[in-house]
């Protein structure tokens, strides 16, 4: 077990995002989070990685609670994320996209930098080479140059996902990565997260909400709807489930 | 005569330099919309009158020690400020900061009633002349090298980081507020620096000389020069001290009054022209990044 999450909830006024939410994630597993939009599903993720406070409830990471601890802090611990509409530093490179996920990985003091001792000079020589280790692993290395924004829209969201690879996560969430993509890239997608799983050996939570990636990456889903979750299983068993067809599709069809 | 003029200039021009690399490091880097840079500028050049006046006697001890006085002073006053003010964002920073350097402003002109040689709005004279040529330039090398080491390391990614996207900074796990105040009391101690130095150039402090109209100035210069390039500072700081007095000397006397008025006129010309500063974010020979 890597993260457990225990009766969470979130209003936002009077709205509540987030009812008595339970989960359990368990080390190296692929589980996937669909829902009908404004289900709540994002808001998890928010709350997971710190950036919104929970009213109550616990949330544990590797036995330590980290309900209360700010999104940076949450990051060290070992959980990294993307976001639905993608989120690089798009006026700089490639590879300074890259080589600022492993900021917080650096240690050498601000005076060391100033006077550029040969401690600093190691580090950065290391650092840059982890980098273009990086670029290589996931084909960027040619692009490494030209700057974020300019990236075709597949490649931005591959960066993305390598620049949170780069912090050296336990625990990888991914929210709605094939959002925007065509089908070809989507395919492309799939291949990318069952490298990245066999390659970082990570847990990894995702949100989705093309069917075929879901049904064909994950190995439990788990489905919310109104901040609730309403069915948890293997991918067929939740195709199968009614109250996942109802809803989805309405409840006149859930029990034909 | 005329090279004692333009020596003085110069060094004026350095000193502007200093203080406008120190409001790029927070609104060019850091993107924090600071209004308030001259009255840190005004602390600086106020407190180390101050010392050196009280304490004159023993030459440029004093002077040494006021400086750095000064700039660690300026950066825990700012550092101070921070602390509430950096919780706000963008246009409602740049009113709070303003606020600030108005309340500087009228301790400034008020001064006088608690510390009689400070001189409130008459302005405060017969400050030592200990800075010249030689000092102003080294300072100048000497904050340009720190602030291109402090750029291309650590603390500067997080910076640009804090610039570009600041939910992408928190997760790449940085820590956004504590490197917005390290940023902004930093760029406040430039400008306290600058403000020591300029005080022992012109032996003259008044309060107008660090009102709301010098941050804008300022402000001006880092977007004119590009925000986020250091190169760019340095020169639009230079051209800007330099086509001001030059106005003056180029003009005939009958149009002199309009130098206001054709150096605005410029600005609005190379805003239109050129939109994103004289360098964009592009530097300059060693200033340029390190890594490939």
């Amino acid at each position: 077990m890597i993260l457990k999450i225990e009766n969470l909830n979130k209003s936002f006024g009077g709205l509540k995002a987030v009812k008595n939410f339970n989960l359990i994630l368990n080390e190296g597993e692929l589980c996937g989070l669909i829902g009908p939009n404004g289900a709540g599903k994002t808001t998890i993720f928010n709350l997971i990685t710190g950036f919104y406070k929970p009213d109550n409830g616990k949330i544990i990471f590797k036995n330590q609670d980290i309900t209360n601890l700010l999104p940076h802090q949450i990051v060290n611990l070992g959980i990294s994320r993307t976001f639905q509409n993608i989120r690089l530093f798009n006026n700089l490179t490639v590879l300074e996209n890259i080589l600022f996920a492993f900021n917080y990985q650096i240690n050498y003091s601000t005076v060391e930098s100033i006077l550029r001792t040969s401690n600093f000079r190691k580090v950065e020589k290391e650092i840059k080479e982890k980098c273009y280790h990086f670029l290589k692993l996931f084909d960027l290395e040619k692009k490494a140059n030209i700057l974020a924004k300019n990236l075709p829209y597949g490649e931005m969201r591959k960066l993305e996902i390598a620049r949170a690879l780069a912090l050296n996560p336990k625990l990888l969430l991914l929210d709605e990565p094939s959002c925007g993509m065509t089908i070809n890239e989507t395919s492309l997608l799939m291949d990318l997260i069952r490298f990245i799983k066999e390659e970082f050996r990570l847990t990894i939570f995702i949100i989705e909400h093309q069917m075929r990636v879901i049904m064909n990456l994950c190995e439990r889903i788990v489905v919310m709807d109104f901040g609730e979750i309403i069915a948890e299983g293997k991918p067929a068993e939740i195709q199968n489930n009614p109250k996942v067809i109802a809803a989805y599709l309405g409840r006149e069809y859930a029990y034909r | 005569m005329i090279n004692l003029y333009i020596i003085k200039i110069f060094s004026y021009a350095c000193c502007i330099t200093i203080s406008a690399l120190g409001l790029n490091l927070i609104y060019g880097y850091t993107g924090l919309f600071s209004l308030g840079h001259a009255a840190f500028m005004g602390i600086g050049a106020y407190l180390s009158a101050l010392l050196t006046k009280s304490f004159s006697s023993y030459g440029y001890l004093v002077y040494t020690g006021a400086i750095i006085l000064s700039v660690i002073s300026t950066f825990l006053i700012s550092y101070l400020i921070a602390i509430p003010i950096l919780k706000l964002k963008s246009d409602y920073l740049g009113i709070a900061t303003l606020g600030f350097g108005i309340i500087v402003k009228v301790l400034l002109d008020n001064s006088d009633k608690v510390f009689p040689q400070m001189g409130g709005s008459r302005g405060m004279l017969t400050i030592p002349n200990f800075t010249n040529l030689p000092i102003v330039l080294l300072s100048l090398i000497a904050v340009i090298l720190i602030m291109r080491n402090l750029i291309y390391s650590k603390f500067g990614r997080a910076l640009l980081a804090i610039r570009e996207d600041e939910n992408a900074a928190y997760a790449m796990g940085i820590d956004v507020y504590k490197q917005k105040l390290l940023s902004f009391a930093l760029g406040s101690a430039f400008a306290g620096f600058s403000g020591a130095l300029y005080a022992h150039l012109y032996c003259f402090l008044h309060p107008s000389n660090f009102d709301f109209l010098r941050s804008i100035d300022l402000m001006l210069i880092i977007v004119l020069g590009g925000l986020g390039s250091m190169s760019g500072t340095i020169i639009a700081s230079f051209l800007w001290v330099f086509i001001l007095e030059g106005l003056r000397i180029i003009l005939p006397q009958a149009i002199l009054d309009w130098r206001l008025v054709i150096y605005p006129l410029l600005l609005i010309l190379l805003m239109l022209l050129r939109p994103q500063g004289l360098f964009g974010n592009k530097e300059l020979l060693w200033l340029k990044r390190e890594y490939p």
